[in-house]
């Protein structure tokens, strides 16, 4: 007697086609030394046909059994029982090994786990026509199948499950394979499904061997894959009868409700009348050749996958016409809540966690707050770490990211912050990005009126406690995000019965804020910390207002050199007294006009720095430390900044800004520069900033000639100076920047009336300024009239008309009765300021 | 409007990095552990780029894949990437190239730069006028020369597949530069056998004329930082051409069995100039196999620097797009005409029209009509190209 072999390789075939050949051929030329394995054919047919495909000469020991019955299992049953080597190597006849596969097989064994079973991969294989013909599109899509699913395979941290097990190419210790009982003979499929299933419940560990490859000489055609699926349909059914907790995994469970309408249809006519209903699959058959001669490859798509569909659950209702057991089925059993795995104290100490349990799926959370979930699946093997980090660097990494860098920043170190056990996210696990849904659909929600506060982050768990102490129970919540004073996201919380809870703020931090928990740093420190910045408000008869924005001017972390009132025409004294009673400079200008008092102003200052904000405005406390960090760089000869809502109470205001745009500019620090812009962006001087919150140097301003008393806010123009100055410096090749850093509040129009009137000045305004463009010119006159009617006309105010949004159309109609009115506006105004000087 | 270009890592940014002084902006590579991640236009401030401005600038202008990449690096879990090279196929590096001694000379020495995996590097000296380059590669003591007597890159191309010996042919243009992992990563994308064709991620090497400038903004050899498998399943082989280029482009050698040679009737050298790789890809996609896009494959190409020489670029890929389309259309794939309707309808067109009222983003006029007369030209130029191409070979 020969030494006993270490491997045998089982080839189980019904009818040893002429295939056989080439699947022995590729065996003869293995890099394994021929002793150590040897052949088992179990051929269905009779033993000398499967004899005549042996190649002479064949190296290594070979026998034929033969093996009648229907199924695979039988034979490789057969095979493996007749087996003398310790190591069963399974192949199908259709398939070429390559010629380090069997000792790849053995070395994927050697030191593992002995409840090791190896998993080939496999590659298949078409028959490519000379000079790049076409394709049968079935065997391209079959064989993408095939490519992905091992792909899959192949990729770190792959979960492997029954359904991985793939009967032609795998290997495992003969013990295992008895111990766990063999194939069940009883199906003509999946039946390596099922002993995968029984194997790794007997705490088998399965393993991908890229290195045992093999080439699947695949023959299958459209309407055998068809047959095929009736197969699966049938057995699948039995197979969740036998295991219910499997049939969550197998495919008809989604099926069962998830459809195409007339993949529903046709399934219905074939539960009903079987007969008419395979009439009608072979209309699709014939669609589906159509779609493929003339190529048109979605309609092949649809009709190719709805016939699988149809083939696969044609073999279900063989087993069953129940609907409601297929239902029950589908539902599975009733699974218990996952255990929770915390990430903020390492990923080590979660992979120590994972090791020893049995996880069979998880929770994840930092410090309580839910990351999502690897779910448990019936049939796959138990959760280990190299699963967690597959989940880290796929779904889990943003998430992830994003909560570790949000909980840095507001320093959370223990579990016991937040109860986040009780608290249920309203849309768990859906990340919304705010900034891109202000872009696309908004939400109706945005123009309820709501509560507005800040929030800065590194000011830690007291600021977050005073934010939501804001809150409001029915009203909604919104929150500016920022970070070292800079304004990082809006966060937005939709109003609810109860009163908002601290885990609500967390949780809409961490999936509205974008990447503002990703980046940021704190403020580098200022080369000269003693700012010499001139403060101009410019008021008119709103006293009230006035006293607010000179608190918040005199309580600055960074305190202005002076601060000058510019009294616009004054009708009474009070702004006078008020000047007085705080200890700050007083001006008058006496022609009415904003742009007056912003050059008296300007005119009055000491500083090298002329900031300005208007009288309904109210600077944040690091206002003017964030002018002056801009104003650092020598180049900046001007700096807008952001600026936010202060109130949202009613509609006109929520209106105002979120559907037309407010006064904001966004959160990212950017240069605008005359080299670095097109003409039309150079035009478009009003997405620079707003005169609310604006500073120049102060030689630059006096030096260019001021602002344009022509487009006065309180003249015929209705407005549009600051725009007309910040395009004429950047014109001149002046450095603009805006730094969100700078943040001021703004109290926007109370009611729709005034929002429609401001509208009208918009329009009017901005017409003038593109005419006192065109008479200064600063740009081109052709490029000012191709952006006129282009972007300005076209792209802002006759698209918004045709397409409104949630901007109701009166307010657009008066933006563009303003624009038309804009040239007589225009010239209005000309005459009057010539009247006045 | 000029740029010079930088080459920065997300991690190690410096605080200010000054600039000559002729420079407003600079288009920044922004890597993360090394991989490209981000490609954006950063302002020139005070003579330098600072770190404060390169963040802005990714915060406005990066990709998606960015922040993952981003948040990868940072959970510190290792994306998937093919560690060592032991076992990988071997590699020939082929350059074809045709009077462009200098240009030749930079390429090869970034080629020597490339770590050395045992690949082969093979100059194929296409119809050269002088013997410059000849005594260029005499310099470089490891590389291979083939000369070509016929032109044609396409001829070339096909000498250097039939005469490489690795089984990877990864193709660089004479005017361009490798990045120092730009081999690995392409012959990394050849691991699935259906895989016949890899390409990679082209940037500027520099962008000093308005040209130059042109060329980036219009003819963008940059396709984006998420890599990409294309199958039959998700691109129609007359559009492979969006997979790459043929300034970064590898090949499977075993292709010439299963796709068989480059078309020696189209790119340049012939009248119709380009199109020779897409032409090969579409073949490679409609018989089943794939094209595998990684952006870890990184190298830089000079774009030329005169409008005459820009405008007779844009003008050779009109007639290169049009002379492929025309050699399936002989070869009776009837959807050309309505696939090059539907181009004309919603790119060309509108661009002819933008570039007319000079729109913000579009191309400066002549450009688009330039690209549109070279279309027209494309099917004769196919002809004429065939007919001096059977000719030579009878």
């Amino acid at each position: 007697m020969n030494p006993l072999p270490r491997l045998s390789v089982i080839i189980a075939t019904r009818a040893a086609p002429p295939v056989l050949e080439q699947t022995l051929a590729s065996l003869a030329r293995q890099t394994l030394p021929a002793a150590e394995y040897e052949i088992l054919i179990v051929s269905g047919a009779a033993p000398e046909e499967a004899l005549r495909r042996v190649p002479a000469g064949f190296p290594a020991a070979l026998r034929v059994l033969h093996q009648p019955g229907d199924t695979a299992g039988v034979r490789r049953n057969a095979g493996a029982a007749a087996a003398r080597g310790a190591l069963l190597v399974f192949l199908d006849d259709d398939m070429q090994a390559s010629p380090g596969f069997l000792e790849a097989h053995t070395l994927a064994h050697q030191n593992a786990d002995p409840r090791s079973v190896v998993i080939g991969s496999l590659n298949s294989v078409f028959h490519p026509r000379a000079g790049g013909g076409a394709l049968a599109w079935h065997a391209l899509d079959l064989r993408d199948w095939w490519e992905d699913a091992f792909a899959e395979m192949a990729q770190p941290g792959h979960r492997f499950a029954f359904t991985d097990l793939f009967a032609g190419n795998f290997s495992l210790p003969a013990v295992l394979f008895a111990q766990a009982g063999g194939f069940d003979p009883t199906y003509p499929c999946r039946d390596d499904f099922e002993l995968g299933y029984r194997l790794l419940q007997a705490g088998a560990r399965f393993k991908f061997c890229p290195a045992a490859r093999s080439l699947h000489l695949d023959a299958t055609t459209f309407p055998r894959s068809l047959e095929r699926k009736r197969a699966e349909g049938q057995v699948d059914m039995q197979l969740a009868r036998r295991y219910p907790e499997l049939a969550p995994e197998l495919p008809f469970t989604p099926q069962v409700d998830g459809q195409a309408r007339p993949v529903r249809a046709l399934r219905e006519i074939i539960r009903r009348w079987p007969g008419l209903g395979r009439a009608l699959q072979r209309l699709g058959l014939t669609l589906a050749a159509i779609a493929e001669a003339f190529d048109l490859r979605g309609l092949w798509r649809q009709a190719s996958a709805g016939l699988l569909t149809v083939a696969y659950w044609d073999g279900i209702f063989r087993e069953t016409r129940n609907w409601a057991e297929i239902r029950e089925l589908a539902g599975g059993p009733p699974t218990s809540p996952l255990p929770a795995l915390d990430l903020s104290r390492g990923i080590q100490a979660a992979e120590a966690a994972l090791e020893q349990g049995c996880f069979t799926g998880t929770r994840l959370t930092w410090h309580g707050y839910p990351l999502g979930c690897i779910p448990a699946r019936a049939g796959a093997e138990p959760l280990r770490a190299e699963h967690l980090r597959a989940w880290l660097a796929g779904p889990g990494a943003l998430p992830t990211a994003r909560a570790q860098a949000a909980f840095a920043a507001l320093g959370v170190e223990d579990d016991e912050a937040f109860d986040f056990a009780s608290y249920t996210a309203p849309e768990a696990g859906d990340w919304v990005d705010f900034d891109a849904q202000l872009k696309n659909h908004k939400p109706a929600s945005l123009l309820m009126p709501a509560v507005v506060t800040d929030l800065d982050l590194a000011d830690g768990l007291p600021a977050l406690q005073a934010a939501i102490s804001r809150a409001q129970p029915a009203l909604p919540l919104r929150v500016l995000l920022r970070r070292h004073g800079a304004p990082v996201a809006w966060v937005h919380l939709t109003g609810a019965a109860a009163p908002h809870r601290p885990e609500e703020l967390i949780h809409a931090i961490l999936t509205q804020a974008c990447h503002a928990a990703l980046l940021g740093a704190p403020p580098a420190p200022l080369s000269n910390p003693t700012a010499d910045i001139s403060v101009v408000v410019c008021t008119r008869g709103r006293v009230d207002m006035l006293h607010n924005c000179l608190r918040a001017l005199q309580n600055q972390s960074m305190p202005a050199r002076e601060i000058i009132v510019v009294d616009n025409a004054p009708l009474d004294d009070r702004a006078r007294r008020l000047a007085g009673e705080l200890g700050v400079r007083y001006r008058t200008e006496e022609r009415p006009g904003l742009d007056f008092a912003r050059n008296r102003g300007a005119q009055a200052a000491t500083g090298s720095i002329v900031a300005y904000v208007d009288d309904d405005a109210c600077p944040a406390a690091d206002w003017i430390a964030a002018l002056a960090r801009a104003f650092d760089n020598p180049d900046s000869m001007a700096v807008t900044g952001f600026v936010a809502p202060a109130e949202l109470d009613t509609p006109a205001q929520c209106l105002f800004e979120w559907e037309y745009g407010g006064m904001g500019h966004g959160f990212v620090s950017h240069l605008h520069r005359r080299d670095l812009m097109e003409q039309a962006g150079l035009l478009w001087a009003s997405g620079f900033g707003v005169g609310t919150n604006m500073a120049f140097r102060r030689a630059v301003l006096l030096q260019s000639g001021g602002f344009d008393p022509a487009l006065d806010v309180g003249g015929p123009a209705g407005g549009g100076g600051d725009v007309e100055m910040f395009h004429r410096l950047v014109a001149a090749g002046h450095a603009l920047r805006y730094e969100p850093a700078a943040l001021v509040w703004h109290t926007h129009r109370r009611d729709l009336a005034a929002l429609r009137r401001q509208l009208f000045n918009n329009g009017r305004s901005f017409g003038a300024y593109l005419l006192t463009c065109a008479a200064r010119r600063s740009v081109p006159l052709g490029s000012i009239a191709a952006f006129a009617l282009f972007d300005w006309a076209g792209g802002w105010l006759l698209r918004r008309l045709l397409i409104p949004g949630k901007l109701p159309r009166s307010l657009v109609l008066a933006e563009i009765l303003g624009a038309i009115l804009s040239p007589l506006a225009y010239w209005r105004a000309h005459r009057r300021v010539k009247n006045m000087s | 409007m000029t740029a010079t270009i930088l080459d920065l890592d997300f991690e190690t940014l410096p605080d200010r990095t000054v600039l000559p002084e002729q420079y407003h902006q600079a288009s920044a590579l922004v890597r993360i552990g090394g991989r490209p991640a981000a490609w954006v236009r950063v302002p020139v401030t005070g003579g330098a780029v600072t770190a404060a401005a390169v963040i802005n600038a990714v915060r406005a202008q990066a990709e998606p894949a960015f922040w993952a990449a981003l948040a990868r690096r940072r959970m510190g879990v290792a994306e998937s990437q093919p560690q060592s090279p032991a076992g990988w196929p071997r590699a020939t590096v082929a350059v074809c190239t045709r009077d462009r001694p200098a240009d030749l000379r930079r390429c090869l020495e970034s080629l020597m730069r490339l770590p050395d995996d045992g690949q082969e590097i093979l100059i194929i000296d296409s119809a050269s006028n002088t013997g410059e380059t000849r005594s260029v590669v005499a310099e470089f003591a490891t590389v291979r020369y083939l000369r070509v007597e016929r032109p044609g890159l396409n001829v070339a191309r096909n000498a250097a597949l039939h005469s490489a010996t690795g089984d990877i042919v990864a193709f660089i243009d004479d005017d361009a530069v490798a990045d120092t992992g730009w081999l690995r990563a392409l012959v990394g994308a050849f691991a699935n056998p259906l895989v016949l064709a890899a390409t990679g991620l082209t940037l500027p090497l520099e962008l000093e004329t308005p040209a130059q400038e042109a060329f980036e903004a219009f003819t963008p050899f940059n396709r984006g930082f998420t890599p990409r498998t294309y199958t039959r399943g998700n691109i129609h082989p007359l559009a492979a051409g969006k997979a790459g280029a043929g300034v970064n482009m590898a090949v499977r050698r075993e292709a010439l069995l299963r796709v068989g040679d480059f078309d020696i009737a189209l790119d340049a050298g012939t009248p119709t100039c380009s199109g020779g790789e897409s032409e090969y890809f579409a073949r490679i996609i409609r018989a089943g196999y794939r094209i595998s896009y990684t952006p870890d494959a990184l190298n830089w190409h000079c774009h030329r620097r005169t409008p005459a020489e820009l405008r007779r670029a844009v003008y050779g890929y009109g007639v290169g797009i049009y002379a492929f389309w025309f050699s399936r259309l002989l070869a009776g794939e009837l959807a050309v005409p309505l696939l090059a309707a539907i181009w004309f309808w919603r790119d060309q067109f509108p661009g002819m029209l933008r570039s007319l009222l000079r729109r913000p983003g579009a191309p400066p006029w002549p450009l688009p009509l330039d690209a549109l007369r070279g279309c027209l030209a494309g099917p004769g130029a196919y002809l004429r190209a065939r007919r001096a191409a059977s000719k030579v070979t009878a």
